[in-house]
């Protein structure tokens, strides 16, 4: 069963690399360049996943991610960025990306991401997940729900381990859990740092140029 | 005091002192020797006779036996006194003696001589010891001297802090020395008893206990040159130490960078111009790091050229950076919280340096994760590849990069290192340095 991708990227460039790394299990059903033509043909095409640039111009990745999704909630996302702009980053994720990998990642770890995200699970790069455990390492801010403000052991292990650079099998080894409840956690995570009160998240993430 | 012994000591002896007298001549320059003492390990004599017959070229036995008739008159103990306090201490004659044996005797003698020298020169000086009590402070001085012979017998410079304890241990390893504890014990007991019995009077008892303390004068003309030498010994100690801790970073400090260049120049033969820079980056930061004058080349930052000292994060980048461009293979980081960085991290960031080179050049990974954690109680570096990983058992000795420029680095500095690595599945180097505050030990003397 293939899966059916879409790109959106201003680098036509990145566009084609992607497109010819991605050839066996992956179905690049498009690609755009912009983000109103790529809002267009999302919904008209319904891939399945999406990877979409965070840097864009005309509002770049975000509004892509929140344009389609108050429409089309079935389809997912995965960020991709060259760049360490954290907030960028973070407002993607914030808009409903399910996960973020740099775009020096290896074309099997992407396949393998696209996959997961495909799935429903999240995908952190070791930035990402390094980022998540420096934000959530302080005491809860007394928000509205104080289990969104904090990481469980569990996930705060499973994150470390992806920042070490561990892929899921590996963390489950590690662990010894199941490679599906290390994708919980991480999915569990992930919903946190889309919900979380910690509303100086963007501006942390700046300052400290981590992500 | 203790010298009639090497007059006439056993013959071994005797051939190994020529034996070090040649060497010494072969060695000096002067024709005659330096005025030193020259202390015999096995005896509690300061070397003094030794160290005057020696520099007078005439047989040490001449002295000693000078020593000993004028010290019986009292004069000799002063003119001793004052050459042992004048005299700078030479180098110690080895010679380990165990047994209880003839020569203790002849300690003993000597020893006597001495004492009864001195209780001449108290007379000499007015103050009234009565006879009876010259024989029982003797016999109590010479058990308190043997005493002391035992445990200095047996005293190495590595354990000198366990007095009693090594006493005891003595009196167990060795039949000679428990014959000389009992005997000087009961010479100690026989004398202290025999003086408050002979004294009748407190006036008696008072001048009996003079004569005691005289004796102990004696005694401590024996203990100070081997408090002196414990002393010193625990400084050579200490210097020998330090010495091989410089000596360990120096050789981690070169093979982090000439051997490293020397590698890169081997690999980039081919290009000329290539080697030239590589040769010229190495000798700037070579006459850099020598012209610094750093001792410490754990901590020592001339060859750590992206350091900023406010912050692990941006030296970790620098570093990386400057990696990425000698080796060609990218580096990922991942840093979670921030600190200055203090000695331990530069320490930390130069075996950071060594894995990632290690990662870079030998698993044949495409990229290296790095990962660093700030967190309570220390910084954790993670250096991690997918490359072809290595059997620790099989890596030579030779190659000094884990063992010098990691484990032993982080070390000296209270951190820590683990290697866990699978042939085939890559390798990944756990580094910890707690904050110095929480360190065990302090490495640095002083």
């Amino acid at each position: 069963m293939s899966v059916r991708v879409f790109l959106v990227d201003d680098h036509q460039i990145f566009l084609s690399g992607v497109r010819s790394e991605l050839s066996d299990d992956l179905e690049v059903v498009g690609a755009a360049s912009e983000v109103d033509v790529a809002i267009e043909m999302i919904r008209e095409r319904l891939p399945e996943v999406v990877l979409v640039d965070v840097h864009m111009p005309g509002g770049g990745g975000p509004r892509v991610i929140r344009e389609v999704l108050a429409t089309n909630p079935g389809v997912r996302f995965l960020a991709l960025s060259v760049s360490d702009a954290a907030d960028d980053v973070i407002a993607t994720i914030r808009a409903g990306a399910r996960g973020y990998v740099t775009k020096s990642i290896s074309p099997d770890a992407l396949a393998d991401a696209i996959r997961r995200v495909a799935e429903g699970d999240a995908v952190f790069s070791p930035r990402l997940a390094g980022f998540v455990l420096d934000t959530f390492a302080g005491t809860p801010r007394g928000g509205v729900d104080p289990e969104l403000d904090q990481l469980t052991a569990r996930e705060q292990e499973a994150l470390r381990l992806i920042a070490r650079g561990y892929s899921y099998k590996e963390i489950a080894s590690e662990l010894s859990i199941s490679v599906k409840t290390v994708e919980t956690h991480v999915s569990s995570v992930l919903r946190k740092l889309q919900l979380s009160n910690r509303h100086e998240l963007a501006r942390w993430a700046s300052e400290r140029r981590i992500v | 005091m203790g010298t009639l012994n090497r007059a006439q000591g056993s013959q071994g002896h005797r051939t190994t002192r020529r034996v070090r007298f040649c060497d010494d001549r072969i060695v000096a320059t002067a024709t005659r020797s330096p005025l030193v003492r020259r202390p015999e390990s096995s005896s509690l004599g300061p070397g003094v006779a030794a160290g005057l017959a020696h520099h007078l070229g005439i047989a040490p036995g001449w002295i000693r036996a000078a020593f000993v008739l004028t010290g019986l008159l009292g004069i000799g103990v002063v003119a001793y006194a004052a050459a042992w306090a004048l005299m700078p201490g030479g180098p110690a004659n080895p010679a380990p003696v165990a047994r209880f044996r003839a020569r203790d005797a002849l300690d003993i003698g000597a020893y006597a001589a001495i004492a009864i020298g001195m209780i001449d020169l108290v007379r000499l000086a007015g103050r009234g010891i009565p006879t009876w009590a010259v024989v029982p402070a003797l016999l109590l001085g010479i058990g308190a001297v043997l005493l002391v012979t035992v445990t200095r017998r047996n005293a190495s410079p590595v354990t000198i802090s366990a007095g009693t304890a090594e006493v005891l241990s003595a009196l167990r390893s060795r039949p000679g020395t428990v014959a000389r504890a009992v005997v000087g014990g009961a010479l100690v007991l026989g004398g202290a008893t025999a003086l408050l019995l002979t004294s009748r009077s407190w006036v008696a008892l008072r001048q009996g206990l003079f004569a005691i303390i005289v004796m102990l004068a004696g005694l401590a003309l024996g203990f100070g040159p081997w408090l002196w030498r414990l002393a010193t010994d625990l400084v050579d100690e200490r210097r020998a130490r330090v010495r091989n801790e410089e000596r360990a970073e120096m050789a981690a400090h070169l093979h982090d960078s000439v051997l490293q260049t020397l590698a890169m120049v081997q690999r980039r033969a081919d290009d000329p111009r290539e080697v030239v820079r590589l040769a010229r980056r190495q000798e700037r930061e070579l006459r850099a790091w020598l012209l610094a004058g750093q001792p410490g080349g754990d901590t020592g930052t001339a060859d750590v050229p992206g350091l900023q000292r406010e912050s692990m994060g941006a030296s970790l980048a620098a570093l990386a950076a400057e990696l990425e461009d000698l080796h060609g293979v990218p580096i990922e980081i991942v840093q979670v919280r921030d600190r200055p960085v203090d000695d331990r991290g530069v320490a930390l960031l130069k075996a950071t340096r060594e894995a990632i080179v290690n990662a870079q050049r030998h698993s044949g990974a495409p990229s290296v994760s790095v990962y660093c954690e700030v967190g309570g109680e220390g910084t954790q570096v993670f250096v991690r590849d997918r490359g072809a990983g290595f059997d620790r058992g099989k890596v030579g000795d030779d190659r000094r990069g884990i063992s010098e420029s990691i484990e032993r680095r982080l070390a000296r500095h209270g951190g820590r290192a683990e290697i866990r690595s699978e042939p085939g599945a890559g390798t990944e180097v756990m580094m910890a340095m707690p904050f110095a505050d929480l360190a065990q030990r302090e490495v640095e003397p002083e």
